[in-house]
């Protein structure tokens, strides 16, 4: 049964369009009612009709709002209609198109389409659709224009010292920034459709001569693959192109920043850019990448190297120091120097709960007045914070149901997992804590380097686009680790990254 | 890309790969077993003299590896009709040898982690666990488990230099003397003791085919058991140095023992031994599941199995039984040495029965060929 319905909807996969081409007649009439009947009763699609060179009949649709009307009036018709040579009347059909194609509008980009599933698609993304009495093929002239987001600083990814400029929503705009840092004629730039319906435009970048060609061509079937209505964000299409469904660590690195884009783009990545989004997506991914920030090359390098341990020890920190809390107060007491365990004894005399039920409450109210705070609007938000922070803390303390040092241990542990540069491996590294925690407590230390352990298991094992995910610690490559938890300074640092394969491994010579 | 088909093991990695394999448990017990057997502080120089016979058989080994580079040593053994025989017989006796060390690890593992960790956890929970763990480590293949003793090594070998360092402070070099007061013998019956610490060598056998040809050179494991031996001989002097011939004899786990003389400044952690062990677990972890792969290796292509699920949890099932057969923590150590001498005759039997085979095909093969080319 289940069977049976899945190789009927197979069947159906091919789209009906697809099979049936509709005949483009040189009548404009039937022309005009063919357009009609595919865009359908919609009102923003416009018509106009006039005479070409007050002769020809001749009709134009755009679509309202996203079409430059401005550009059409004055590039478009105005020409069409005045223009004045009387050797025209012998010319017919292509001769008289190339004609007005190369005498008449004075537009800069314009394709001429056979059939009507090419000309439709422009015309449903802003281009401008020309159809002439007598000539069956239709002229489209690229008047998108675009309403966008002026360019500001991301809000993710904020930097000291660093541009200020981030991506926005359009497509162009960000490819636009792109080409502006890297004026390299070969970083090539190639687009595409995504999305059975959406038609969402996308852009796949990459450095020629640098980047593996068999990974460009490994992310362009991955794309080509996808078969969805609609893919709106980096996000969507990160899961369809990943390797490990399941892990709960991003394989495709994410950014809105340029300069870390063209960093990545400089050490032979690929990146996806989708209209719409101000998130591109780069692949592939390695582990450490998750602790390094674009400013970490922009200030000294003591600066950098320290910066980086700090985020090294956050991450550790942010995962294992509850789970630590929880084993020394409940199995290994004798870890803890005498005086201090006389306090935390002290301090833990009239809570209730077991060390795990107490950090487990803790950490899940952090968790939600985290949640709280972003979803809020901004200047709740930090009220939110405040709020959360002091007033719940104190009073869980005041009330008994918590040790202060177990508030001292997950402001830390809160703290230390927002240092990291990026926000989604920092969320992956605080939903894994609640695992390591579990293990904290049925098994102690114990249960705490199995579940480090499992953890790296999972991590050897995970690919990005072919790449190892903890290079360079295993495979080792030394001539990175300059730039691992140190950050050396730059004339040492030779060689592009190792993964993934490259062409042109030097980047100084 | 780095799929397992084409996946190969550079000699840096194998090097790392064979220390992490030796380096097992081992290392706690040394210095017991060395002095209880020959009552004298010169247990070192035995460490020294058999870290020179485990390079002499590593490098007569990858001379012979280097007859059939990309092949098994036991697909190259199975050509012949006798070397059929031959590496069956041998194969089963390795399945026998590896599930035994596994066990043998899981069942120390267990003892350690009851001593040190978790006083009233039973040791079936703590075995079972430290077993399923490997069990998933070997599902990620050859890649991932040499992948993982890269992560781990760094971190043990950094924790075991400095856990030496900070003793240094503690010793009475005076223990350590007379050297050679009791005559040569005991440094002779020292060696055959110490030969389990050096076992894990046998996976050479089992990995070498996953180097490329120009990187079959002993030198680099050469290093690697040098290194070892250097640690071991360290470990046995502070050791010994620190609590005494009788005392280290006495002590089930002396090493780990010597690590509570450790004082840190500003006592910001005390009983380092928990803190110890509980990094020492990534060693043993790293061992087991070398051991563990190999042998689904050996199982799988032996007997030409293709479940390698079923295969995996039968050998981990097994492995659970066996390590529960030793009663006491005596009869363990036997047991200990029991797959000591299995392990280092197995290995031995490999190169000469590999010396022999190259030899035996080279004298066919020349009179093969017609004389007066």
């Amino acid at each position: 049964m289940y069977k049976k319905l899945l190789k009927k909807l197979n069947a159906d996969k091919v789209r009906k369009s697809n099979n049936v081409e509709l005949e483009v007649s040189p009548v404009l009439d039937d022309m005009i009612t063919s357009i009609k009947n595919i865009v359908g009763e919609s009102d923003d699609v416009v018509q106009r009709d006039f005479l070409i060179g007050r002769k020809i009949k001749a009709s134009l649709f755009y679509i309202d709002g996203l079409a430059d009307e401005n550009g059409i009036e004055s590039k478009v018709i105005k020409p069409l209609i005045y223009f004045s040579n009387d050797g025209v009347e012998n010319l017919e059909g292509d001769a008289f198109l190339d004609f007005l194609e190369q005498q008449v509008t004075n537009f800069i980009e314009l394709s001429v389409e056979t059939t009507y599933d090419d000309a439709i698609l422009p015309l449903m993304s802003g281009e401008t659709l020309l159809v002439i009495d007598g000539i069956p093929k239709f002229i489209l002239f690229e008047t998108r224009q675009f309403n966008q987001r002026s360019i500001e600083e991301p809000e993710s990814e904020i930097v000291v010292r660093g541009p200020r400029d981030g991506f926005n929503e359009v497509l162009h705009t960000n490819v636009m920034l792109l080409r502006r840092r890297i004026r390299d004629p070969n970083l090539t730039v190639q687009f595409g459709h995504l999305g059975r319906r959406s038609k969402r435009d996308f852009a796949l970048v990459y450095l020629k001569g640098v980047t593996n060609e068999e990974l460009v061509e490994e992310m362009r079937y991955r794309i080509a693959c996808i078969d969805i209505d609609d893919v709106a964000e980096t996000g969507d299409l990160e899961q369809f192109v990943e390797d490990n469904v399941l892990s709960p660590f991003p394989q495709l690195l994410r950014t809105e920043r340029p300069d870390k884009t063209s960093a990545q783009l400089l050490n032979g990545k690929v990146v996806v850019i989708i209209d719409g989004t101000p998130f591109v997506m780069i692949a592939p991914l390695t582990f450490e990448e998750y602790f390094k920030s674009p400013e970490d090359n922009y200030d000294r390098w003591q600066i950098g190297t320290f910066v980086r341990i700090l985020r090294y020890v956050g991450a550790f920190i942010a995962m294992f120091l509850p789970a630590l809390y929880i084993a020394m107060v409940s199995y290994h007491q004798g870890m803890i120097p005498t005086t201090l365990a006389l306090s935390i004894a002290g301090s833990r005399e009239g809570v209730p709960f077991p060390a795990f039920i107490e950090a487990l409450l803790m950490e899940f109210t952090i968790e939600l007045l985290r949640e709280a705070g972003v979803r809020l609007p901004r200047p709740v938000g930090q009220t939110i914070g405040i709020v959360g922070g002091l007033v719940i803390g104190d009073a869980a303390v005041r009330a008994g149901i918590v040790s202060p040092i177990m508030v001292i241990v997950v402001a830390l542990t809160a703290i230390a997992s927002f240092a990291l540069p990026a926000y989604n491996i920092s969320i992956t590294f605080r939903m894994l804590r609640f695992g390591v925690m579990i293990a904290a407590a049925l098994f102690g230390l114990f249960g705490i380097v199995i579940s480090y352990i499992l953890i790296n298991i999972h991590l050897v094992g995970l690919r990005s686009f072919g790449s190892y995910y903890t290079s360079p610690f295993a495979p080792y490559e030394f001539s990175n680790w300059l730039d691992l938890v140190l950050r050396a300074p730059i004339s040492l640092q030779k060689t592009r990254k190792a993964e993934p394969s490259k062409l042109d491994t030097k980047r100084q010579v | 890309m780095g799929t397992e088909d084409n996946y190969q093991i550079a000699p840096l990695e194998m090097a790392i790969v064979l220390m992490s394999v030796i380096i097992g448990v081992g290392i706690l017990t040394i210095p017991r077993g060395l002095t209880a057997a020959i009552d004298s502080p010169d247990g070192w120089i035995s460490i020294a003299i058999s870290g020179i016979i485990f390079m002499i058989l590593i490098y007569l080994y990858v001379r012979l590896q280097q007859q059939y580079p990309g092949q098994s040593f036991f697909s190259y053994l199975e050509q012949g009709k006798l070397g059929k025989w031959m590496a069956n017989l041998m194969l089963i006796s390795f399945i026998v040898y590896f599930i035994s060390l596994l066990a043998f690890e899981a069942r120390v593992l267990a003892f350690v982690v009851k001593m040190y960790l978790l006083d009233r956890t039973p040791s079936e929970v703590l075995a079972a666990i430290i077993l399923l763990t490997t069990t998933y480590a070997v599902t990620k293949g050859v890649q991932g488990v040499v992948h993982l003793s890269l992560m781990f090594l760094p971190i043990t070998i950094f924790l075991v230099v400095i856990l030496l360092i900070a003793n240094l402070p503690n010793i009475e070099i005076e223990r350590m003397l007379p050297v050679m007061g009791d005559g040569v013998m005991p440094v002779i019956q020292g060696v055959s003791e110490i030969s389990l610490s050096f076992l894990g060598i046998e996976i050479l056998i089992f990995w070498m085919m996953y180097m490329k040809k120009p990187d079959l050179r002993a030198f680099p494991l050469n290093i690697a058991i040098g290194f070892i031996t250097l640690i071991y001989i360290a470990t046995f002097i502070i050791v010994v140095s620190l609590l005494g011939v009788e005392g280290t004899q006495t002590i089930t786990f002396p090493t780990v023992e010597s690590v509570k003389e450790i004082e840190v400044p500003g006592a910001f952690f005390e009983r380092l031994e928990s803190l110890m062990i509980t990094i020492w677990l990534m060693t043993i972890f790293n061992t087991m599941a070398i051991a563990e792969l190999i042998t689904l290796q050996i199982v799988t292509s032996t007997f030409r199995l293709t479940n390698k699920g079923l295969v995996l949890a039968i050998i981990t099932f097994i492995t659970f039984i066996i390590a529960f057969i030793p009663v006491s923590i005596a009869e363990l150590f036997t047991f200990a040495d029991w797959i000591g001498w299995l392990g280092v005759s197995l290995f031995c039997t490999s190169i000469m029965v590999g010396y022999l085979t190259v030899w035996f095909r080279k004298q066919k093969r020349n009179s093969q060929m017609p004389r007066g080319m």
